[in-house]
């Protein structure tokens, strides 16, 4: 008789985050994935397990005609000025796609320093070779697109070839720079190397016309920046490469002679995002378009936060200013040395912020930090900037005047 | 901390297949052996398959063991290493998260990458080297069972021929035998360790512990790319600028002075370009003008930070200039 299993299985029972929808999320990897109220409506519909396949016909989720999967891909590639549009398990499995089908193990690819980690663990997964081009250091951290031109030499003086592919980092994480994408892209094209854009962080939330970046392969993500359910990524290409991203498969079954003809080899057949993700991706659709065509209004108050935090004093915000973009780093020395007097040490600052109904901050930072003011209004982000200046007069960081 | 928990924490903390085994000398349990068998054999059965024997000396099939584990003395000159006296009447192998009585050794089963990660824990916790003693002969027997029983001593072994050959010990395998006590001792002190020291998983630098203790002596505390620290009024900032081939052999010390405005900034070029010459540099950036002041190390940055009296110097001598210039700055354009 099999043994009875020791598993505590209750704390499984009432599954909940602990915060209030009413709360304030600053958190820099969540602000462009708050579902739309039309995408949470999809998901309860679509919430069971390949629920979108009830009228699959095609054995592909991209060809799926009701609920209108097919429209989606067709507009999304049209939305981000690409040609073609594949679904896929995060923008990390988009870049990993990418790079398997268009390079060989040994080759070599050159990306940002800034780069997101999976896109070196993609890179590692594909047996790639991995070159950085080198960010300008404290405090902007930049990167300098003729540093790609440099570098393609470089590997081409010491390998005999170029390298086999491009990655830039459209966004960085920790910053929130926002790349020259289409000077990258023109360098790309003189030296002949495809070009790979990772746009977690800006398609979705801000406009990206791929054809004018130049880009061959862009890379989105769902949960990050379409507000679409996790996991849910994009890969996006051209009729140049779309082929040969989106093979199908040639294997067969040496003795019952099986095929997979219309399954694609990149995408495990067919995209693994059925359900949920997909169906918060196109709920969330009609929003996404029109937002983007408000994103100076959204950085524009990350640069007013920005502002209303460096009147605190020791508060520094990094990367380009004013910024770009609504994900913003900031240097925050005075609440260091004010968390070595309470008690919660470092984690004052979020039980501060929590106690104002403010989240996202990871917990624990205190020197330095990052937050996102994507999507929040201008009154709440007013309400954000008095909450840390409050939290600052309080343990006595000095505080300039409004100007 | 039950034997069941004990053997839990262990393996999973080193990732071991194999079960850690208890060993008693002389228990009350009679002897339950189908047939006879090499003590080895028996261990590794237990490891593996969790089985539990009591065995006497009419169970031993190895004369080795038999004179090692004390069952007999030996008729002609010593042998190294045994029980003495040796009064051994039975001996019960079992695995130790099932054992009921309290154990005299564990015997330690595993692959040599995986013993190395229990060695170098076990040195951590004793603050010692680990000191083996073993020659390939009496080796699961005397080396791992009598020498920590006897002198009450861990000790590790290379494993014997009769081991390998006849007790399905494979090639790759080594073995651990504690007495008791360093064993529980070893595994309360396990704890897991975070997967990396960064709090997103990936490591922002490639900093020797040596130099960031360097630099956090001058009265700095390290952010995530850069240092930080308040030096009079003033929050000045260290960073380590790599060159083309990823190569430091300096660093900057960056003070940010803020203005009312991006023109108010601009408006002080005049003064940046004066007060801030070589060796110093600024950069406008918005409402802020940032003064930069570039420490040449002449020398790779992980060599200077070993020459803590000329690297304190340079870069003490080195915040004091910028305190200087940024102080002036302030007076002549923001006051």
């Amino acid at each position: 008789m099999q043994e009875e299993f020791q598993l505590n299985l209750d704390i499984y029972k009432n599954l909940n985050r602990g915060i209030e929808s009413t709360y304030i999320n600053l958190n820099p990897i969540q602000r462009g994935g708050v579902l739309t109220a039309e995408a949470r409506k999809a998901a309860l519909e679509f919430a069971d397990g390949y629920s979108v396949c009830d009228f699959c016909f095609e054995s592909r989720v991209d060809l799926v005609q009701n609920p209108p999967v097919r429209n989606l891909t067709a507009d999304i590639a049209e939305f981000l000025n690409m040609d073609d549009v594949r679904f896929t398990a995060g923008c990390r499995h988009a870049k990993w796609a990418a790079m398997h089908m268009v390079t060989e193990p040994g080759e070599t690819l050159v990306l940002d320093s800034l780069a997101h980690y999976t896109s070196y663990l993609a890179a590692e997964a594909n047996q790639l070779k991995v070159v950085e081009v080198p960010h300008s250091g404290y405090p902007e951290f930049t990167i300098d697109p003729e540093g790609y031109a440099e570098k393609f030499e470089e590997v081409e003086r010491n390998t005999g070839s170029l390298p086999a592919l491009a990655l830039l980092t459209h966004v960085d994480y920790r910053y929130g720079n926002v790349a020259d994408a289409a000077s990258v892209g023109k360098i790309c094209k003189e030296y002949g190397v495809p070009f790979l854009l990772n746009t977690a962080y800006s398609s979705g939330i801000m406009p990206i016309d791929g054809k004018k970046l130049g880009v061959d392969f862009l890379c989105a993500s769902g949960h990050k920046s379409w507000a679409a359910s996790a996991p849910m990524g994009i890969l996006a290409t051209t009729f140049e490469w779309n082929q040969q991203v989106f093979d199908k498969s040639t294997i067969r079954g040496d003795w019952s002679g099986r095929g997979f003809t219309k399954k694609e080899v990149a995408l495990f057949g067919c995209s693994p995002v059925f359900g949920v993700p997909v169906m918060s991706l196109m709920a969330s659709f009609p929003s996404v378009v029109e937002r983007v065509k408000h994103w100076d209004e959204h950085v524009e108050n990350a640069r007013y936060l920005a502002s209303q935090l460096e009147r605190i004093e020791g508060f520094h915000q990094m990367g380009v200013k004013p910024t770009e973009h609504t994900l913003v780093a900031f240097e925050s020395l005075p609440l260091f040395e004010a968390a070595a007097k309470t008690k919660k040490r470092g984690y004052f600052l979020y039980h501060e912020l929590k106690k104002r109904k403010i989240i996202g901050i990871q917990p624990g930072m205190s020197k330095s930090f990052k937050l996102n003011t994507f999507g929040l209004s201008r009154v709440q982000v007013e309400y954000v900037a008095n909450a840390f200046i409050e939290i600052a007069r309080k343990y006595d960081i000095p505080v300039e005047d409004e100007a | 901390m039950k034997y069941t928990e004990l053997t839990k924490q262990f393996r999973q903390f080193f990732e071991l297949p194999l079960t850690p085994v208890a060993v008693k000398f002389n228990s009350d349990d009679e002897p339950n052996i189908p047939h006879p068998m090499r003590y080895c054999e028996i261990v590794r059965k237990a490891a593996a398959f969790g089985t539990s024997y009591t065995c006497s000396a009419d169970d031993m099939s190895c004369a080795s063991a038999e004179l090692a584990l004390g069952f007999t003395e030996p008729a002609y000159g010593d042998v190294y290493p045994r029980m003495k006296p040796a009064d051994t009447r039975t001996m019960t192998v079992t695995p130790l998260d099932r054992c009921e009585f309290e154990p005299d050794v564990v015997v330690v089963v595993g692959t040599a990458s995986k013993l190395m990660r229990v060695a170098a824990t076990l040195s951590k916790v004793k603050g010692d080297m680990v000191n083996a003693k073993f020659k390939g002969e009496f080796a699961v027997c005397g080396e791992c069972t009598t020498i920590p029983l006897m002198e009450n001593k861990v000790n590790l072994s290379l494993l014997c021929a009769g081991a390998r050959m006849f007790s399905d010990y494979r090639n790759d395998e080594i073995v651990f035998g504690f007495p008791m006590e360093a064993f529980v001792e070893l595994t309360e002190s396990l704890k897991e360790e975070s997967i990396t020291k960064a709090l997103c998983g990936c490591l922002m630098d490639d900093l020797p512990a040596r130099l960031v203790d360097a630099i956090l002596a001058l009265g700095f505390t390290k952010g995530t790319d850069h240092f930080i620290g308040r030096f009079g009024d003033e929050i000045v900032r260290l960073y380590i600028p790599k060159d083309e081939s990823g190569k430091s052999s300096s660093v900057t010390l960056h003070v940010p002075v803020k203005f009312k405005d991006a023109a108010a900034a601009k408006a002080s070029d005049d003064m940046a370009s004066y007060l801030f010459e070589e060796p110093m540099n600024y950069r406008l950036r918005d409402n802020w003008m940032d003064a930069i002041l570039l420490i040449e190390l002449h020398e790779p940055i992980r060599r200077a930070a070993m020459k803590p009296e000329k690297f304190n110097a340079l870069v003490n001598n080195g915040i004091e200039v910028m305190l200087d210039r940024v102080a002036k700055f302030k007076r002549k354009t923001i006051q």
